[in-house]
């Protein structure tokens, strides 16, 4: 400035020079060129759509978290979200499918039904035709090199996430653990997967047939052979890869917007599609999953009827459900359901249509086994017995959860037993508080506890109850007294609901004479206790489960068998049970549904209602809100609500 | 002055190298990381979980984390963010820096501007009902809860109204099969803008140099006005002319909010100080020598005023990523401020950790530019 201040140059000069430099800089192309623009020539040899799009219309919907990526490998693995979900699950196939509402298997590219694996020696295999119309949306068919490209690629780089948890390659460290060995083509349009043993329903036709995704090996060959790890293929961009899915990929602006197209070569468009009352369904006639009896509970055609969807993306719930009422989005994709603050002003809107489903979840308290007293099944049960779910979900809830008392939540229809669980409900349900502690406190007692002061139950001139004198000196069989116990919970800013059955809880703890704390924490203080710390040493936590697949329901095995009691497993409390192992063995290794059921309910549901390694609490519906004038759906009851399904893209058809 | 800078620039280098190394502590400090994810899903076995953690090098100590850190911060590598894995953070940072610093920088320079113009004018008119009123209304707007406040304007000027959309900074039917990336578009709005505030500028300072007031006021309109047209002549011809349009009218709603929220404060910290420096002798000096009001008001004492607001300028464009937090949430704006909260959210320590380091450096770099523009402003400053 000094040098400016005594330049002969006048200042004005200087800056009116700066000023003209700049408009000219500004003027001159900017760094990135323009894409090109290149006309793409219609294809005459394409085949038209069977089923049109009714009137051309576009899918708006909303999200709150912004997608990350556009490439299906990336969002198999580390870029594993939900939102990411949305937006790419559907771009891609496999060889079968789960068809809501009832999430009976039906192939998706396989020409015909799955059929069980046969031996082969060592081996256990399957050998599947692949449809002759199953093509890639750029035109090239799908063949079984597919299927075969992509095992591979997720076997030698490595990769994890939903790749390796759908695909079950062998782990090297577990050979013994059923896994796929080989995939192979037998011809170019019949696929043969091998596996190391006879494969339960869960391995097949679910997680590889079912959920086992492919990608074009004509579009990812280069990539895949020029790559060093699984990052170089995650690094690729993912726009113009074919899909075999009812959606391509289009388009993602980061922050703002991303969308799909409907792919008009899918297999799949134009098929009749009944669900039965039995769980049966029909597509083009072909029954799949039972003999087709009783009522029929869904009737459509699959479209996509879209031209394209166009995901907006919101900062937050608040201003996307602003925008829905604005008529911006016909519909708000939200795994949790709305929250319950913003429901009020919508419900009362006369252009929305709410829709309530049961999610496939639950909201827990899990007892640590390796502690005394919680490693004691006499403890489990009467502190199980004091806590009033249906009191809890009516009264302190308001209605907005729903009280559960198994591990299968009542909303998965085909593998519940409504008579079962009522048994397991015994001693639960439909006594009052002062049932609830007497009942307790004769479990405690039989079992050897002690108290110095025992709970009681005041009683009026009638002998009616009237009120609860609490106990305290409470003493386990061996003599030692009860350890003061912390229950973690997580704080009312991550979950209300949870914030409060924990401190009722408490109460509920102390009135039996349990020394029992609830501590309002951090989400993620709690999973690093339970799930990260290796040496585990909390007494209870309150946390929820996703459910996963509710065509079948391996949480069981995840959740509460003995192998996975290890640091960071999915057995946190480190349930260990022989009986409950074998059972849950033979469950994940039947070859029918059947079976798999008869084994759920005789022998697995009953041993975990016994031992209770999780008091399992309440769960909440999802509620979720659609724009009627705009969109419809062929029906609205399903588990999870549409946003499980993705948005069932493929059903969903203009109101107009 | 050489000697001042270097000095400065040292000490910041042990300040930037203690904050980044407390940051880096504090947020592994964090319950909780990425590979939370993971565990919550039933589905997922545990090897794919050890995957990732051996992927992002969290299996290592933390002490070799940092100094591995560290090294590669030097190099210019901020690492890979893990909620966008294997995107380079240095990369996210790039892309998002444009959006944020066109709304703030709009918001910033608009309400420094205004509340500059309007405190000096309260100070030299005080006493009145519009001086009581404004200064309340200031009050009101320095102290209004922004969440709130922000929220309140959607409703009312984007739900109520319909004014202004909702959210973002686009809106997607525009936008949708659109050749061009926002960003492409928001480097040609920032650039043409700072053009045309340069052009401003240049024109100020030249017209000034004339003699005769009224032609001096004559020729700043006539450029300015012959800047304008060349500036919408060039809009007007752009082919992104339409996108731009687009970024513009979603910024309104975000910049006015903004804009009223800081106006408030730098109204008031300019009419204190100006009232301030009215008491000084060298106005009254001044006045003595019969100078006329408006160089009393303009040289003498909005001059001397001008310090404290500077100072506040500065910084507050040192903190723009900070105060975007809230605001690049609400109006769903997808800036530095909002990718700092996702990643400290969402355990991606080297978003946050990247976000954080570009605050710290432009806060470092502000603190020094104050100090160089405060010897410019006050002659008798010595460092």
């Amino acid at each position: 400035l000094r040098a400016l201040r005594s330049s002969p140059i006048p200042k004005f000069k200087v800056l009116a020079l700066l000023g003209a430099l700049s408009l000219l800089l500004t003027a001159c192309p900017s760094p990135t060129e323009e894409p090109e623009v290149v006309e793409t020539p219609p294809d005459d040899d394409t085949p038209p759509p069977a089923v049109g799009v009714d009137e051309p219309f576009t899918f708006n919907s909303g999200i709150f978290e912004d997608t990350t990526t556009d490439n299906f490998w990336a969002h198999f693995d580390p870029d594993l979200t939900i939102w990411n979900a949305y937006l790419l699950n559907e771009t891609s196939c496999s060889l079968y499918g789960v068809e809501a509402p009832t999430f009976a298997v039906v192939p998706d590219t396989a020409a015909h039904d799955w059929e069980p694996a046969q031996q082969d020696g060592d081996v256990w295999f399957v050998e599947v035709e692949i449809r002759e119309d199953a093509v890639w949306s750029d035109g090239e068919p799908v063949t079984a090199n597919d299927f075969v490209f992509t095992f591979n690629a997720v076997r030698d780089f490595s990769m994890a996430g939903n790749w390796i948890s759908y695909w079950h390659p062998e782990d090297p460290e577990d050979p013994e653990a059923t896994a796929v060995v080989n995939v192979e083509a037998v011809e170019d349009k019949t696929v043969r997967i091998e596996f190391n043993n006879q494969p339960g329903l869960a391995f097949w036709p679910h997680d590889v047939g079912v959920n086992g995704a492919i990608q074009a090996e004509h579009f990812w060959d280069e990539v895949v052979e020029g790559a060093a790890t699984a990052d170089d293929i995650y690094n690729a961009s993912g726009a113009g890869a074919p899909s075999c899915g009812s959606v391509v990929f289009e388009e993602r602006e980061a922050g703002a917007f991303a969308s799909v197209s409907r792919n008009d070569t899918w297999h799949r468009i134009g098929e009749q599609v009944r669900h039965f009352d039995d769980g049966t369904v029909e597509v083009d006639g072909t029954l799949y999953g039972g003999p087709g009896e009783g009522e029929v509970t869904a009737e459509y055609t699959i479209g996509p009827f879209f031209e394209d969807e166009v995901f907006t993306l919101y900062g937050a719930q608040d201003s996307a459900v602003l925008a829905l009422r604005q008529g911006e989005v016909d519909y708000l994709y939200n795994p949790l359901g709305m929250e319950r603050g913003l429901q009020d002003p919508v419900l009362d809107d006369p252009d929305l249509e709410a829709i309530s489903n049961p999610a496939f979840g639950i909201r827990y308290m899990a007892y640590n086994f390796r502690k005394a007293p919680m490693n004691d099944k006499a403890f489990r049960q009467a502190l199980s017995t004091v806590i009033d779910r249906e009191f809890m979900a009516d009264s302190v809830l308001g209605g907005v959860a729903f009280p559960l008392f198994q591990m299968m939540p009542p909303g998965n229809v085909a593998w519940y037993d409504e008579e079962q669980s009522q048994r397991q409900q015994e001693g639960y349900v439909g006594i009052d508080e002062f049932e609830r502690l007497e009942r307790a406190v004769g479990i405690l007692r039989e079992a050897g506890y002690s108290w110095q002061q025992e709970p009681a139950v005041t009683r009026d001139d009638d002998g009616e109850p009237v009120d609860i004198q609490a106990g305290s000196g409470l003493t386990m069989p061996d003599g030692q007294p009860v350890p003061d116990l912390e229950l973690l919970t997580p704080g009312p800013g991550y979950d209300p609901l949870r914030a409060t059955y924990g401190v009722w809880i408490e109460r509920w703890a102390q009135e039996l004479g349990i020394p029992l704390r609830a501590n309002l924490t951090g989400f993620g203080v709690i999973v690093d206790a339970v799930f990260v710390d290796p040496e585990p040493d909390w007494d209870l936590y309150i946390l929820g489960w996703s459910l996963g697949n509710p065509a079948i329901p391996t949480f069981y095995e995840s959740f509460f068998h003995s192998r996975h009691a290890i640091p960071g497993g999915n057995n946190a409390p480190a349930f260990q049970n022989a009986e409950f192992d074998a059972a849950v063995d033979r469950f994940m290794a039947a070859a029918t549904e059947e079976e798999a059921y008869e084994i759920l309910w005789s022998e697995v549901e009953p041993i975990l209602a016994e031992e209770l390694p999780y008091t399992v609490l309440f769960d909440t519906p999802i509620l979720e809100f659609y724009r009627r004038a705009e969109v419809i759906w062929p029906f609205t009851e399903t588990i999870g609500g549409f946003q499980f399904q993705y948005g069932l893209k493929d059903l969903v058809r203009s109101a107009q | 002055m050489v000697r001042l800078i270097g000095h400065r620039l040292l000490q910041m280098l042990f300040v930037f190298w203690l904050f980044l190394t407390m940051l880096f502590f504090m947020l592994h400090l964090a319950p909780g990381d990425i590979t939370h994810r993971f565990i919550l899903n039933p589905n997922i076995p545990l090897a794919a979980r050890q995957i990732l953690i051996e992927r992002l090098g969290l299996d290592q100590p933390l002490h070799l984390q940092y100094l591995s850190y560290l090294g590669n911060f030097v190099r210019g590598d901020l690492g890979v963010s893990f909620i966008q894995y294997p995107r380079d953070v240095t990369d996210i940072l790039w892309e998002l820096l444009p959006r944020t610093l066109l709304l703030f920088l709009t918001a910033t320079v608009t309400a420094y501007w205004l509340g500059f113009i309007t405190g000096k004018f309260l100070a030299w008119h005080r006493g009145g009902t519009f001086e009581y009123s404004m200064t309340v209304a200031g009050v009101l707007l320095f102290t209004v809860f922004l969440p709130w406040f922000a929220l309140m304007m959607i409703w009312f000027f984007s739900f109520i109204l319909g004014w202004f959309p909702i959210r973002g900074f686009l809106t997607p039917a525009v936008w949708l099969g659109e050749p061009y990336r926002a960003n492409t578009v928001f480097a040609y709005m920032i650039f043409s803008s700072l053009a045309l505030a340069v052009g401003v500028v240049a024109v100020l300072s030249a017209t000034r140099r004339i003699a005769e007031p009224r032609t001096a006021r004559l020729a700043m309109y006539a450029g300015w006005g012959a800047l304008l047209a060349v500036f919408a002549l060039y809009w007007a011809f752009s082919p992104i002319r339409h996108l731009a349009a687009n970024i513009a009218y979603h910024t309104i709603l975000p910049v006015l909010t903004l804009t009223l929220v800081a106006y408030g404060g730098v109204m008031l910290l300019t009419r204190s100080s100006m009232l301030e420096t009215l008491q000084e002798d060298y106005i009254l000096t001044a006045r003595a020598k019969g100078l006329p009001e408006r160089v009393v008001r303009n040289r003498h004492a909005a001059r001397n005023a001008l310090l404290p607001v500077v100072t506040s300028l500065v910084i507050s464009v040192a903190f723009v990523i900070g105060g975007g937090i809230i605001t690049e949430t609400i109006f769903a704006w997808p800036g530095l401020g909002r990718a700092l909260l996702e990643g400290a959210i969402q355990g991606d320590v080297p978003l946050a950790l990247g976000a954080l380091a570009f605050l710290g450096v432009i806060a470092l770099i502000g603190h020094i530019v104050v100090d160089i523009v405060y010897m410019y402003l006050d002659p008798r400053i010595r460092y």
